[in-house]
C-alpha cells in the first residue's frame, strides 16, 4: 500500500514554483478554488518513489507571512490549520538562486512554524553567468536545514530534490531566530494566557488576525495577565521581527554566498557593472541628471510661455469684455494670475514625473538608490532621499511628495523637512535680478563671478540640505529602525501605461490639491493689496494730485496704484515689518515683496515691479529702477551687503505657501510645517541679519 | 453692478477663507482607532 504525504510549495513570486510544480506533476493536476474565495487552488500528485506519492500543493506566490491580500492569507492558512486536509507534512521553500536573501525571509518563517521545511534553490543554471557561487554544506549548516539545489528551466536536481524529501522526519523543525527576544515581557504574556500553543503561531495569529486554531480560553487560569497590546505596537513588532530574520539571513550568506560579478557574463552584471561603479556610476548618473535638468527647462519652456500668454490674453480679454468693477479686477489680477501660477507648472511637474518614471521603469533608480545610500545615510538621509533633493531643484511640491517611497518614517520626515533648501526654479528669477544688481563684473579662473555666485547658491543650498539633516537625525527622538533592502531589478523597456498613469497622478494631485490653496491665498493677497483703510488709500488719487502735479496721465495712473499699495493692508503689513527687517538691510517696499513672495517666491520680483511702478516685463526698467532705490542718507539700497543678505534669505527662508500645504498633506500634521516654516525662516533672517552687518 | 461684483468678492474672500480655515485648523480629525501612528507608512 503506498503511503501519501502532503507537500505545501512556497515561494516568492517568479521564483519558479509553478514550473516546479508542473516538472514534478505533470499532467496530474487539479485547478480549483479555495474555499469562498476566489483564489486559484492548484494540487498535484507526484511519486517521490515506487510507495510514496506526494500531494503537492502550489500555494501562492508571497513575500512573507504577513499578509496582506487574500491569496497571501491562504498561504497562512494553510500552514496554521492544523487539522486541514492540506497541511502539510513537509513544506518545500522555492528561491531564486539571484535574490535568495529576500527570499530566505520567507524560508525563516515557514521553518519556525515548527513544520518540516525543505529549502530549494532554483535557476542554478543562472549562477554561473551571474558569477553567483553557494556554499551548500555551509549553507545547511548554518540555516538548520536541507538544501536542493535545482534548475527547472533545465529539470535538472529533481530526483536529489524527491529523495532528500522523503527524508523529511530527519529535518530539523527548530526556529531560525527566537521570536520572543523581540519583546521579552510580551511574548512571556502571550505564552502564559495561550498554553501548550506555539509562540510563534500565536504570533502569527495575533497580528494578522486569523483564529485558525481552536483556544479554549477557560482553561487559561492566568490569562488575565496577558496584555493586550495596540495595533501599532503590533506593526513596530512585526518590523522589529523583519530586521531581525535580515540580521540572521545576513550572517548566513556571509558564510555560504559569494557573488563575484566580475565574473559575471549576463546583460545585467554588465550593465551593472558599469552603472554601479564606485566611479564611473557617479559619473553617468551626474550625466543624466544634467540631461534630464537641462531637458525639463529647456522642454518646459514652450508650453509654460504657451500657458502663461494663454492666461495673460485670458485676464486681458476679460478685462475688456467684462464690465468694469472690483470682481472683474478681482478675476483678471487675482483669480486668473492665481490659477495661471498653478497650472505654468504642469508642464516641469509632468517633464520632472516622466523622467523620474522611464528611471523607475527601467530599473536605474534602484541603481541610483544602492549608489547614493552610502553617502547619504552619513547625514541621516537614506539613498531614496537623492529623489527628492534632485527633484527639489525644479519644485519641491514634486519633490516632497517625491518622499512616499522612503518607508523608514524618521528618513522620510527629514527628506521632507530638508528638501525645501535645496534650490528650486521659483528662486531663479530673485537670484537672477539680485546678482545682475549687485555682483561686480569681472571672472575668476575664468568663470564670471555671476556665474560663481549663482552656482554657489545652488551648492549653499544643497550642503544646507545635508547639514540640516545631520542635525535634525541627531536630534529627533522618533524611533525608526531602518534596514537598507533594496532589489535590484531587471532592466527592461518601460510600460508607456505605467509611464502615462504616473505622470498624470502626480500632475492631477499637484494641480488639485496644492492649487486650491495656492488659488484661496491669491483671492486673499489681492483683497490685502487692493484695500486699505483711512484717507490715505481712499484718496490716493488726490494726494499724489496734489504732491505730484507735474506728472503726466500714465506716470499719475502708475504713481497713484504704487501709492495705494503703500497704504494698502499689505503695504501697512510692510511699513509695520520694516523695523524687523532693517536690520537685515530691506526696506518696506522689500518687506511687502517678502509677504506677497510667500504664495510663491517668483512673485517676488513681480511685487517689486508693482511697487516701483513700472511694467514688470520689461527687465531693464525695474532693474534700472531698483538700482536707483536709494536710503535716506542717499546710499543705494541694493547693494552687495543688503543683496547678498537678500539672496542668502531667499536660500534659506521657507518662502513658499504650497510647500508647506504639501508637507502638511504629507505628514499629516501640522506640527512639521510649522517647524520648517518658524526654523527655516529664523535661520534665514540669523545668516541675513550676519551677513548684511559684515558686509555693510 | 456695482454691488453685485462687491458681493461676488466678499463671497470669494469669505470662500477661500472658509477653505483655507477648513482645511488647515478646523480640519476633521483622524479616527483615533485608525491603527496608525508615525511607523504606518499611510501618511
Amino acid at each position: 500500500m503506498s503511503k501519501s504525504l502532503n507537500i505545501a510549495l512556497l515561494g516568492n513570486p517568479n521564483t519558479g514554483k509553478t514550473s516546479l510544480f508542473n516538472s514534478l506533476t505533470g499532467l496530474s493536476q487539479k485547478v480549483g478554488n479555495y474555499p469562498g474565495i476566489t483564489v486559484e487552488k492548484k494540487e498535484g500528485i507526484c511519486m517521490l518513489n515506487r510507495t510514496t506519492k506526494g500531494h503537492i500543493i502550489d500555494l501562492p506566490g508571497t513575500y512573507s507571512l504577513n499578509a496582506s491580500s487574500i491569496d497571501e492569507s491562504v498561504v497562512i492558512e494553510t500552514l496554521l490549520n492544523k487539522t486541514g486536509k492540506d497541511f502539510p507534512d513537509v513544506s518545500v521553500v522555492v528561491t531564486d538562486v539571484e535574490n535568495l536573501k529576500r527570499n530566505l525571509l520567507l524560508f525563516t518563517q515557514v521553518k519556525d512554524l515548527g513544520i518540516p521545511t525543505l529549502l530549494v534553490i532554483n535557476m542554478a543554471d543562472q549562477m554561473k553567468r551571474k558569477g553567483i557561487s553557494l556554499d551548500i554544506p555551509v549553507l545547511e549548516k548554518a540555516l538548520d536545514t536541507k538544501i536542493a539545489l535545482i534548475s527547472t528551466r533545465d529539470n535538472k536536481g529533481l530526483e536529489v530534490f524527491k529523495e532528500t524529501i522523503l527524508n523529511y522526519r530527519k529535518f530539523s523543525t527548530d526556529p531560525s531566530i527566537s521570536i520572543e527576544t523581540i519583546d521579552k515581557e510580551y511574548f512571556q504574556n502571550l505564552g502564559k494566557a495561550f498554553p501548550n500553543q506555539s509562540i510563534y503561531k500565536l504570533w502569527l495569529v495575533v497580528t494578522q488576525d486569523v483564529n485558525f486554531i481552536k483556544i479554549d480560553r477557560k482553561r487559561v487560569s492566568d490569562a488575565t495577565d496577558f496584555k493586550t497590546v495596540t495595533p501599532s505596537y503590533l506593526k513596530r513588532l512585526q518590523q522589529k521581527e523583519t530586521i531581525k530574520r535580515y540580521q540572521f539571513i545576513n550572517n548566513v550568506l556571509k558564510q555560504g554566498l559569494k557573488v563575484d560579478r566580475e565574473s559575471a557574463t549576463d546583460l545585467r552584471s554588465r550593465f551593472d557593472r558599469v552603472l554601479i561603479h564606485k566611479f564611473w556610476g557617479y559619473i553617468i548618473f551626474f550625466i543624466i541628471l544634467a540631461t534630464i535638468f537641462q531637458s525639463i527647462f529647456d522642454w518646459s519652456s514652450i508650453p509654460m510661455d504657451f500657458i502663461d500668454s494663454t492666461f495673460a490674453n485670458l485676464s486681458e480679454t476679460l478685462k475688456n469684455k467684462l464690465p468694469r468693477g472690483v470682481f472683474t479686477s478681482l478675476l483678471t489680477e487675482g483669480i486668473i494670475p492665481g490659477l495661471g501660477g498653478i497650472v505654468i507648472f504642469i508642464p516641469q511637474i509632468a517633464f520632472l514625473f516622466l523622467f523620474i518614471s522611464i528611471l523607475e521603469e527601467t530599473g536605474y533608480m534602484s541603481r541610483v538608490v544602492f549608489l547614493m545610500d552610502r553617502g547619504l545615510r552619513k547625514f541621516g538621509l537614506s539613498g531614496k532621499s537623492v529623489i527628492p533633493l534632485i527633484s527639489g531643484t525644479a519644485c519641491a511640491i514634486p519633490a516632497v511628495m517625491a518622499t512616499r517611497n522612503i518607508e523608514n518614517w524618521k528618513e522620510r520626515l527629514i527628506t521632507i523637512l530638508v528638501t525645501p533648501f535645496t534650490t528650486c526654479s521659483a528662486r531663479l528669477p530673485v537670484y537672477a535680478i539680485l546678482i545682475s544688481l549687485v555682483i561686480p563684473e569681472g571672472s575668476f579662473f575664468g568663470l564670471n563671478y555671476k556665474g560663481l555666485m549663482l552656482m554657489t547658491l545652488y551648492l549653499i543650498g544643497f550642503g544646507m540640505a545635508l547639514f540640516a539633516a545631520w542635525i535634525l537625525s541627531k536630534t529627533l527622538s522618533i524611533k525608526s529602525k531602518s534596514y537598507f533592502v533594496v532589489e535590484l531589478p531587471n532592466y527592461k523597456i518601460p510600460l508607456l501605461k505605467n509611464v502615462g498613469i504616473t505622470v498624470w497622478e502626480k500632475t492631477r494631485t499637484f494641480v488639485t490639491e496644492a492649487g486650491k490653496i495656492i488659488l484661496a491665498i491669491s483671492i486673499l493677497l489681492w483683497i490685502l493689496a487692493s484695500y486699505g483703510p483711512g484717507r490715505n488709500f481712499n484718496e490716493a488719487d488726490q494726494i499724489v494730485l496734489q504732491n505730484y502735479p507735474e506728472l503726466n496721465q500714465e506716470e499719475m495712473e502708475i504713481k497713484v496704484n504704487s501709492y495705494k499699495l503703500e497704504n494698502s493692508y499689505i503695504g501697512i503689513l510692510g511699513k509695520t515689518l520694516e523695523p524687523l527687517i532693517s536690520p537685515l538691510g530691506y526696506d518696506w517696499k522689500i518687506g511687502i515683496a517678502l509677504i506677497s513672495s510667500f504664495a510663491a517666491r517668483e512673485v517676488f520680483v513681480g511685487t517689486l515691479a508693482t511697487i516701483y511702478s513700472v511694467e514688470n516685463d520689461v527687465e531693464d526698467t525695474i532693474k534700472n529702477k531698483m538700482a536707483s532705490e536709494v536710503r535716506a542718507n542717499g546710499e543705494p539700497l541694493f547693494n552687495l551687503a543688503s543683496g547678498i543678505s537678500l539672496m542668502l534669505f531667499y536660500a534659506f527662508a521657507m518662502q513658499c505657501m504650497s510647500t508647506l500645504a504639501i508637507v502638511k498633506k504629507e505628514t499629516n500634521s501640522w506640527k512639521w510645517p510649522t517647524i520648517q516654516l518658524f526654523g527655516m525662516t529664523i535661520l534665514a533672517y540669523i545668516i541675513a541679519f550676519l551677513t548684511y552687518q559684515f558686509l555693510a | 453692478m456695482d454691488w453685485i461684483q462687491t458681493i461676488l468678492v466678499i463671497v470669494s474672500a469669505i470662500g477661500a477663507l472658509m477653505f483655507l480655515l477648513r482645511k488647515f485648523i478646523f480640519k476633521k480629525q483622524n479616527s483615533k482607532n485608525n491603527n496608525c501612528d508615525e511607523d504606518c507608512g499611510c501618511h
